[in-house]
């Protein structure tokens, strides 16, 4: 078993380290899947000793907790960076929609666990979860919206954006994913929210 | 014989699985009557042949005769008749809708209740969501084109009458008013569908909004 050793710079708080066992977990479930996921698997994947994976997470259930939060933040940060440059509110829906199909359909380890082992995943994004889900989409994406909508606007809209990508994510048509979602976006979603602001304007 | 549901009110049972025509059950759909009542009492994982015989009066042999996937096929044939069955329910109790608007305001409504009130459902998705899930979602692709199919001859009214948007197209509004009603009766998110006012204001203000034209339907001012 071999194993890159840290430089001495780096101890046991190190960022680095954290990101690089979240991203070889990551890397493991879009190979492995979650069920016969181990802690080997994961130092495999991210170049670490199974010491130093210790040294920071007490076993699997931690870093897997450690891998929803990474990334929740990096959707945020995504979020954020693709609605960085709109300026108008079909270019902010249309970034939105986007986005959110992109990582809905670009996201490995998600697509091989829908893919075999959709068990582990569909409790998350359906019923209950998907109520979670859709609440944690509508308060991220608000706040880009309330420029152009009120707040409580800005949080429908949201949420309804989320309902589309969670619709055409898991039960996808023939096709691109993404291209049907910003589709029906273009077509029924973005035109009534024009209308809205402009009669609220009116 | 057969006609999609909508305004002429009948269900199409041939494409439904396992559906008679007729009032009395056949066997399969005894079997299948017999397992919904064994998943409500044991779950999923645990209704075994021995138990949907007992259940269903249906012999052993008689059920694997129709069922030759055994458990497995009996416990994910269950789960897509019983789908079937609630959405047939569900058309059935809002096909008089006046128009497209109620239509959706009433099978909301009617469809949270009755999720809600569904024991071996409730039982499941609480207890055994990662063995439910995955069976659902494969029905639900199945049962999409069933709403779709329900809600053209609706929107083709609403066309005739001048309400639709210009230029929509019915066939991919109905299967985006589909996948949104689904995706509601899923799950409320920010509205509570148990008060008819955020119902109204679901259909009105997100579901249909972009389908049909603003007018009196719609409100100019949210």
């Amino acid at each position: 078993m071999t194993y890159e050793p840290l430089p001495a710079t780096e101890g046991p708080g190190s960022p680095e380290v954290t990101a690089r066992v979240v991203e070889g977990a990551l890397r493991a479930i879009a190979r492995f899947g979650l069920s016969k996921l181990t802690v080997d698997d994961v130092t495999r994947e991210a170049g670490v000793s199974r010491a130093t994976l210790y040294r920071y997470f007490p076993g699997r259930s931690a870093v897997l907790a450690a891998v929803l939060q990474f990334e929740t933040e990096r959707l945020q940060r995504g979020l954020d960076e693709a609605l960085a440059d709109v300026a108008t509110l079909p270019e902010a829906l249309d970034a939105v929609a986007a986005f959110g199909a992109r990582a809905f359909e670009g996201h490995e380890a998600l697509q091989h666990l829908l893919a075999t082992e959709p068990g582990t995943v569909l409790p998350h994004l359906c019923f209950s979860g998907a109520d979670s889900l859709l609440r944690v989409a509508a308060d991220r994406i608000a706040p880009h919206l309330c420029r152009f909508m009120g707040p409580l606007q800005a949080r429908r809209t949201g949420e309804w954006l989320a309902r589309i990508v969670l619709s055409y994510g898991l039960a996808p048509p023939p096709g691109p994913t993404e291209a049907a979602v910003l589709g029906v976006v273009r077509e029924f979603v973005i035109p009534a929210a024009v209308e809205r602001t402009e009669s609220e304007e009116g | 014989m057969g006609e999609t549901g909508g305004i002429t009110g009948r269900s199409t049972p041939e494409s439904l699985p396992y559906a008679s025509p007729v009032e009395s059950p056949t066997v399969p759909e005894r079997v299948l009557e017999g397992a919904l009542v064994c998943i409500g009492r044991y779950g999923l994982a645990r209704t075994t042949v021995d138990d949907v015989a007992q259940a269903s009066g249906v012999s052993r042999a008689t059920i694997y005769r129709h069922f030759p996937g055994g458990r497995e096929q009996i416990v994910a044939d269950t789960v897509a008749w019983e789908t079937g069955r609630f959405f047939t329910r569900l058309g059935q109790a809002v096909v008089t809708a006046p128009d497209l608007c109620h239509l959706l305001e009433e099978a909301l409504a009617f469809a949270r209740k009755a999720l809600a009130g569904h024991a071996v459902f409730q039982r499941v998705v609480q207890m055994e969501p990662e063995r439910l899930l995955p069976l659902l979602t494969v029905d639900l692709l199945r049962i999409l084109p069933m709403i779709s199919g329900f809600l053209e001859p609706y929107l083709e009214r609403e066309r005739e009458a001048g309400r639709l948007r210009a230029g929509a197209d019915v066939r991919r509004t109905a299967d985006y008013v589909a996948r949104m009603v689904l995706s509601c009766i899923g799950a409320s998110g920010v509205y509570d569908l148990d008060d008819p006012a955020d119902v109204r204001l679901l259909v009105r203000e997100q579901l249909l909004a972009g389908v049909l034209s603003p007018g009196p339907i719609l409100p100019q001012h949210p």
